[in-house]
């Protein structure tokens, strides 16, 4: 079964460029352009996303905000989630791994399909009990 | 009379009647008056016999005779008048002529009575005793009569004449009383003389006594004399050295006026100086931005300024004249702090150690400030006597700080957003359309969008790492880290392009190595930097490695035989933007933005290590070489 990546970013070239990206590796893609969106998606979606790329600087609510929130609640705290961000503050990394994000990616350091790649290693190296159903 | 007739007179002493000695004058008036007599008596005589002798009968030497005893009796009664001396030879005279005279009424004695003349010597000088000169006389006249008689008889054989006899014998009678008598009165006055005498020596003695003792006394005077002129002496040098310490001392309090004078002068001088500088100090401390505290030990007023009761929201109504005891102050200044810092415990942990305490970031109500404080010591002691404490508020200084972060996160963040967008479309577009590309030349467009993409990320990270390194904001997670691990991760991630070029890699590094204190990052970040130099400018030859430890730090020389750089330009390699050129418009075909090795630079010493160029030659080759402390076990 593919697997199902929900994209949180709100700038939408970002956006539309990692959605291509996972479209063309097969994965299953949700987006959302704000942090609140995100996260009643994340919330609300059945089955529960299998990973989670998350961006940092967002309206309404930001990606460190969205992802204490997603870690509190027991429905979303399994789902890994990676940071995908040019924040390249080394507090913005430690703060964003302490939170539990499982990886904190640069962007801009990164084509998207290396990015892609990364989040499958991620995903096989998880067991199927611990992703969602 | 008393004096003819006294028998109570001592005796005297051989010694004495030889002596010639002084009498005193009543004694030789004395003498003298009886010689007198004894000459007038015997005058008298002799002119009565003339008297009552038929003078024809008489012979021609009787007669003589006779004159030249009145003669002598004349003479001797006039030189008494003129010498008190040798009385024994009056006394000879005396005698001498007496005998003579009792000699002549026996004819042919006269002859025979000088030749008496020792033995009248002899009573002459036995005069002096009343005794002696009396039996001497007796003795004399006793021998004269017996001679006469003798003579008499055997001369002439005829009757002794009674008249002459009788005569003679009163004669001899008459002068032997007056002999006793005149001895009588010698003795006496020899005896008074000689007790006179005695008492004379006695006093002579006595004087002697005294004299000596005077001499002594006299010696004794000189030498206290002498003492008293020394100490007469000694008091003069006193009282003159008296009046020198009275005059220093008039002198000394001259100068002691002047200088009390001097001093309240300067006392008043300071006190008006200390007033102004208390009154700058206080215009000081209240023109301060920030609160200013000082406490005392010994509970005295607190000073303090206005800035630091609006600081902590303290409201003194007139704070010129308010006084707070120390202790009272700091209760008021801990209940604005809360809980947020213990004001008390930093002033008392600070004066004990004489140490300074600082803290960032306390929260007072809406505001975050900084209180640092440090222990007033005396100099000498070193003894803490109070505390000096500075609030500032930082809130505007975080929230710059603040901006300064957020600046730099936002402005990488924005920048990198849409170079993301450029490079992750080039990327996917040549990936996913590859075969919809109409040529190789579009391939190679998009290959080149795609490049520059990644160029200018890299460009913007790196001015971005050169702020922040810059402003030191850039965080060190300095542990303690194997170099050779290092080198060999960065070797491997460089590999590719050592191969790409044909060169040969060597490493030396020792497997004792000792670890550095460094950031793991940061380490990879300045090999791959420098080692990505090297191989940038060497075409070909080798790079070599060479690691080992010198005094505390690890050091790593990067030696290549590249191209080498002109000595000329080697200051310029640390600089920002500098490429090895002339100028800095003139640029080499490598495409960097000349901040690498500055970067590099900036880390490496905000890691406690150094960089520099150790050796280089142009056309032979470069050796860089970087040092890291060694961390401590």
């Amino acid at each position: 079964m593919a697997s199902t990546v929900l994209i949180i970013e709100d700038d939408q070239l970002i956006q539309r460029m990692y959605q291509k990206m996972f479209t063309f590796e097969k994965f299953n893609v949700e987006t959302a352009s704000d942090g609140e969106e995100g996260l009643e998606k994340a919330r609300s979606m059945n089955p529960k996303p299998t990973i989670i790329l998350l961006d940092v600087m967002m309206p309404k609510m930001n990606g460190m905000q969205v992802l204490e929130k997603l870690k509190a609640d027991p429905d979303t705290k399994a789902i890994p989630v990676i940071m995908l961000t040019n924040l390249a503050g080394d507090n913005d990394v430690e703060t964003a791994l302490s939170k539990g994000a499982v990886k904190y990616i640069i962007k801009s350091e990164h084509d998207p399909k290396e990015v892609a790649d990364m989040v499958q290693e991620i995903i096989t190296g998880y067991t199927r009990n611990d992703i969602p159903s | 009379m008393m004096v003819f007739f006294n028998n109570n007179l001592p005796k005297i002493s051989f010694t004495d009647l030889i002596n010639d000695r002084s009498y005193d004058i009543s004694y030789k008036q004395k003498r003298l008056k009886l010689l007198r007599r004894c000459l007038v008596l015997g005058s008298v005589a002799t002119l009565i016999f003339l008297a009552v002798t038929d003078i024809n009968s008489l012979s021609l030497i009787q007669v003589a005779i006779a004159i030249m005893i009145i003669s002598v009796f004349l003479i001797s009664f006039i030189i008494s008048f003129y010498s008190n001396k040798y009385d024994w030879i009056l006394n000879f005279i005396i005698s001498s002529v007496i005998l003579s005279t009792v000699a002549s009424y026996y004819t042919d004695m006269a002859a025979r009575s000088i030749l008496l003349a020792p033995l009248t010597i002899l009573a002459s000088y036995l005069l002096s005793s009343r005794f002696c000169g009396a039996v001497w006389t007796i003795i004399l006249s006793a021998l004269t009569t017996v001679v006469y008689f003798l003579d008499t008889f055997n001369i002439y054989n005829t009757k002794l004449d009674t008249n002459q006899l009788i005569y003679g014998v009163v004669s001899t009678v008459m002068l032997s009383v007056i002999m006793y008598l005149y001895t009588g009165i010698t003795n006496e006055n020899k005896q008074i003389i000689a007790s006179r005498d005695k008492e004379l020596s006695d006093l002579n003695q006595k004087l002697k006594l005294q004299l000596l003792s005077n001499k002594n006394s006299s010696e004794e005077l000189a030498r206290t004399l002498e003492s008293t002129q020394e100490n007469i002496q000694l008091l003069t040098n006193t009282k003159r050295a008296v009046l020198n310490i009275l005059e220093d001392t008039n002198e000394l309090q001259h100068q002691l006026k002047l200088e009390k004078e001097g001093v309240e002068q300067t006392v008043q001088d300071r006190t008006v100086q200390l007033s102004q500088e208390q009154a700058r100090l206080k215009a000081s401390i209240h023109s301060l931005k920030s609160g200013f505290l000082m406490t005392f030990q010994d509970d005295q007023n607190a000073i303090f300024n206005p800035a630091l009761c609006k600081l902590l929201g303290i409201d003194i109504l007139d704070y010129k004249k308010s006084s707070f005891k120390t202790s009272v102050f700091i209760k008021l200044v801990q209940e604005k702090l809360s809980k947020s810092f213990n004001l008390d415990s930093a002033i008392k942990i600070s004066q004990d150690k004489s140490e300074p305490f600082m803290a960032d970031n306390i929260l007072v109500g809406d505001k975050y400030i900084s209180i640092s404080g440090a222990p007033i010591t005396m100099e000498e002691s070193n003894a803490a006597i109070g505390c000096v404490i500075l609030m500032t508020d930082k809130t505007s200084e975080n929230m710059l700080e603040r901006s300064k972060d957020e600046f730099i996160s936002i402005a990488s963040h924005e920048l990198r957003t849409p170079l993301t967008a450029i490079r992750g479309n080039a990327s996917m577009l040549a990936m996913m359309y590859n075969d919809k590309m109409p040529n190789d030349d579009a391939r190679m467009m998009l290959a080149d969008i795609k490049d520059s993409s990644v160029r200018l990320i890299s460009i913007v990270n790196q001015f971005l790492d050169t702020s922040r390194l810059e402003q030191k904001r850039a965080i060190f997670d300095n542990k303690p880290l194997s170099l050779e691990k290092c080198i060999l991760y960065c070797t491997n991630e460089l590999g590719g392009m050592i191969k790409e070029k044909a060169l040969t890699l060597e490493l030396n590094i020792p497997k004792d190595l000792p670890n550095v204190m460094a950031d793991e990052i940061r380490t990879q970040e300045i090999i791959i930097n420098v080692l990505g130099n090297a191989i940038k400018y060497t075409d070909k030859g080798s790079i070599t490695i060479n690691a080992h430890k010198i005094d505390g730090f690890v050091q790593v020389d990067f030696k290549d035989t590249g191209k080498g750089i002109d000595p000329k330009f080697s200051d310029q390699l640390f600089h920002k933007f500098q490429q090895i050129s002339e100028d800095i418009l003139t640029r080499d075909n490598s495409r960097s933005t000349g901040l690498g090795l500055y970067i590099t630079m900036l880390l490496i010493e905000q890691m406690g290590g150094k960089i520099y160029l150790s050796e280089s030659a142009l056309g032979k080759g470069s050796t860089f070489t970087i040092t890291l402390p060694i961390a401590r076990k």
